[in-house]
């Protein structure tokens, strides 16, 4: 009885009737329900949030555009209480940032390739229509999911704890960050393929792994290779971020240099890196296109 | 690519070169055509040689086995230890005994960094609604380069690098966090807007300049209904993400709860880091749960 009434209340709620006919006198012969839009109701509670959101947002009561400007100016301009020379400030780019630029590459290299490796059994158990057994699909899903959320800073600080603060913690890092990456957007994708060549591989007598490997992993293949690229890509980018807990990489520079305020060297270091993820993000662009025709 | 040859020029061949050529002639059975099937084992095997060498390479170049020697087992337990008891009163803040008061509790860092995220997305969907229109070839035609090169560009800078240089302008504070997020959001939303108007069906434009509607109402009626569900997907995406953004832009001092992280955590200070952690936790599955089920009703 209750819940009829509550129901009652909320379709009042979501729908009105409206009077689509009428004869002469102007009594309704037909009506029909029509769905109510609340976008009003909605766009009112955004801008709600968005106002109480600014009470915890202090505005500075200073505010020094002036700054950017002295920045860019010290950027690259060796200042004589660091780099002194341009010399130095050239000796500084090549054989200490590219170097550091180097190790992060390389980093980044081997946690991409270990977290897309060790996704592929994951990803193949987390996806029904490879593996049938519904409670490992879930579970799985659920875990690593409850992994993803860790941010990958986070990770850093556990892996420099464990490790001591080298490079291992931010290969660590990266590592998961790039498992959780690669499981969720694989295992989404295994599902959408279409699944006739896999039953006909079944009904030809073959197990769910020899027949993923016949008839599905051709059509998944370009998407994993696609999916490596780009997780290349944003890890070379949010390796910047490792440094700053002390993982290791370009940021552990960038962080000893700002600290400092030695923006010279700030300059230094963003060159070669802006070069890099420049030219990493054209090429993987340019490789997921082709990959996806 | 491998020529082709008859079988007398390939059985002339040298052996060195017999791999580069494949030999053109029809199959009697189905086991001669299988064992001329190619070798893809070789190739194979090289992939995975290079792979192991470069892995080992990079390994032995930047001393990672050297940290597996001697892992430091008791700081971690200690850690983990900590994680089962986290500081309760920094994460609420409600014991007037305590050091913590509201305002430095978890709560509060949390409410924090949900502000600048959702701030800074907002204010960023904004701006970069007209970027969008214009770098969206579809509308503006081969012009569009101008404002893609600008996205790229946007997208290229780092947002902790973002973070340390705004720093300078706007001082240490939550403010940084949001102009830092508005600002660099604006590279992916404003791509993602201008994929979106490049895929919207002619059909409706076409049928509003039939009955002669002025610009505002083809803008109104063709393109909005059009592309404001997939602009909020793209919004909510970027809200996610920008959740983590948010909360490790205080790393360098910009707000939220990044900065408690860092100091907690060159501080050796378990109990309070675990407190942080689990808020951040929380947040970010609390987010994505709530924004998975928005996009669901979106779609």
């Amino acid at each position: 009885m209750r819940s009829e009434k509550m129901s009652a209340f909320w379709h009042r709620l979501r729908y009105k009737t409206v009077v689509v006919a009428e004869d002469e006198k102007g009594v309704p012969t037909k009506t029909i329900e029509k769905k109510i839009r609340y976008t009003w109701l909605w766009a009112l509670l955004v801008l709600a949030i968005f106002a109480i959101c600014w009470i915890f947002v202090p505005i500075p009561n200073k505010i020094r555009f002036d700054q950017i400007s002295t920045i860019f100016s010290q950027l690259f301009t060796p200042s004589p209480w660091s780099l002194k020379t341009s010399e130095g400030w050239w000796n500084y780019l090549w054989f200490t940032a590219c170097r550091k630029i180097w190790e992060t590459v390389e980093m980044v290299w081997i946690a991409t390739v270990l977290g897309t490796l060790l996704a592929v059994p994951f990803y193949l158990l987390a996806s029904h229509n490879v593996c049938a057994s519904r409670p490992v699909n879930v579970v799985l899903r659920v875990i690593i999911n409850i992994i993803r959320t860790i941010p990958t800073f986070v990770l850093a600080i556990i892996g420099a704890i464990f490790f001591g603060y080298s490079s291992t913690a931010g290969i660590f890092a990266m590592t998961v960050f790039t498992f959780g990456i690669i499981f969720k957007l694989m295992y989404e994708f295994v599902e959408t393929q279409d699944m006739n060549p896999f039953e006909v591989c079944i009904s030809n007598g073959a197990n769910r792994l020899e027949a993923y490997w016949n008839s599905l992993h051709p059509g998944v293949y370009p998407m994993f290779l696609s999916n490596f690229v780009y997780t290349f890509e944003i890890n070379i980018r949010a390796s910047v971020i490792l440094g700053f807990v002390g993982a290791g990489g370009i940021g552990q520079l960038l962080n000893d240099a700002t600290s400092q305020t030695n923006w010279d060297k700030v300059g230094a270091i963003l060159v070669p890196l802006f070069i890099v993820v420049f030219v990493l993000q054209l090429f993987s662009n340019a490789l997921r296109r082709r990959i996806a025709k | 690519m491998r020529k082709q040859l008859t079988e007398e020029a390939y059985k002339a061949l040298p052996w060195y070169k017999k791999p580069f050529y494949a030999i053109l002639r029809h199959f009697s059975t189905v086991e001669d055509a299988y064992s001329a099937r190619p070798k893809k084992w070789i190739y194979n095997i090289a992939f995975a040689a290079i792979l192991v060498g470069t892995l080992l390479w990079c390994c032995l170049d930047l001393g990672t086995f050297e940290s597996f020697r001697n892992p430091n087992w008791a700081k971690l337990g200690k850690m983990l230890s900590a994680f089962l008891h986290p500081d309760f009163d920094y994460m609420f803040g409600l014991n007037p005994n305590s050091l913590f008061k509201f305002e430095d509790s978890v709560v509060y860092q949390i409410i924090e960094t949900f502000a600048i995220a959702f701030i800074g997305t907002a204010i960023a969907s904004l701006l970069s609604i007209p970027l969008g229109f214009l770098a969206s070839r579809a509308i503006v035609g081969k012009w569009s380069i101008v404002s893609e090169v600008i996205l790229i560009i946007i997208r290229t800078v780092p947002e902790i690098l973002l973070g340390l240089v705004l720093i300078q302008v706007f001082g240490f504070g939550p403010f940084t966090g949001v102009a830092v997020l508005s600002i660099h959001s604006i590279g992916m939303i404003g791509k993602m807007y201008a994929e979106q108007l490049d895929m919207i069906s002619p059909e409706p434009l076409e049928a509003l300049d039939a009955v002669g509607a002025t610009p505002i109402a083809r803008l109104r009626l063709g393109v909005v209904p059009q592309v404001a569900p997939n602009f909020l997907n793209v919004i909510l995406y970027r809200f996610d993400l920008n959740i983590r953004t948010a909360s490790l832009l205080g790393l360098v001092g910009a707000g939220g709860v990044g900065y408690p992280i860092s100091i907690y955590s060159q501080g050796e200070r378990w109990p309070q880091l675990a407190s942080v952690l689990y808020g951040v936790i929380f947040l970010v599955i609390a987010i994505d749960l709530v924004s998975g089920a928005i996009r669901k009703k979106l779609l």
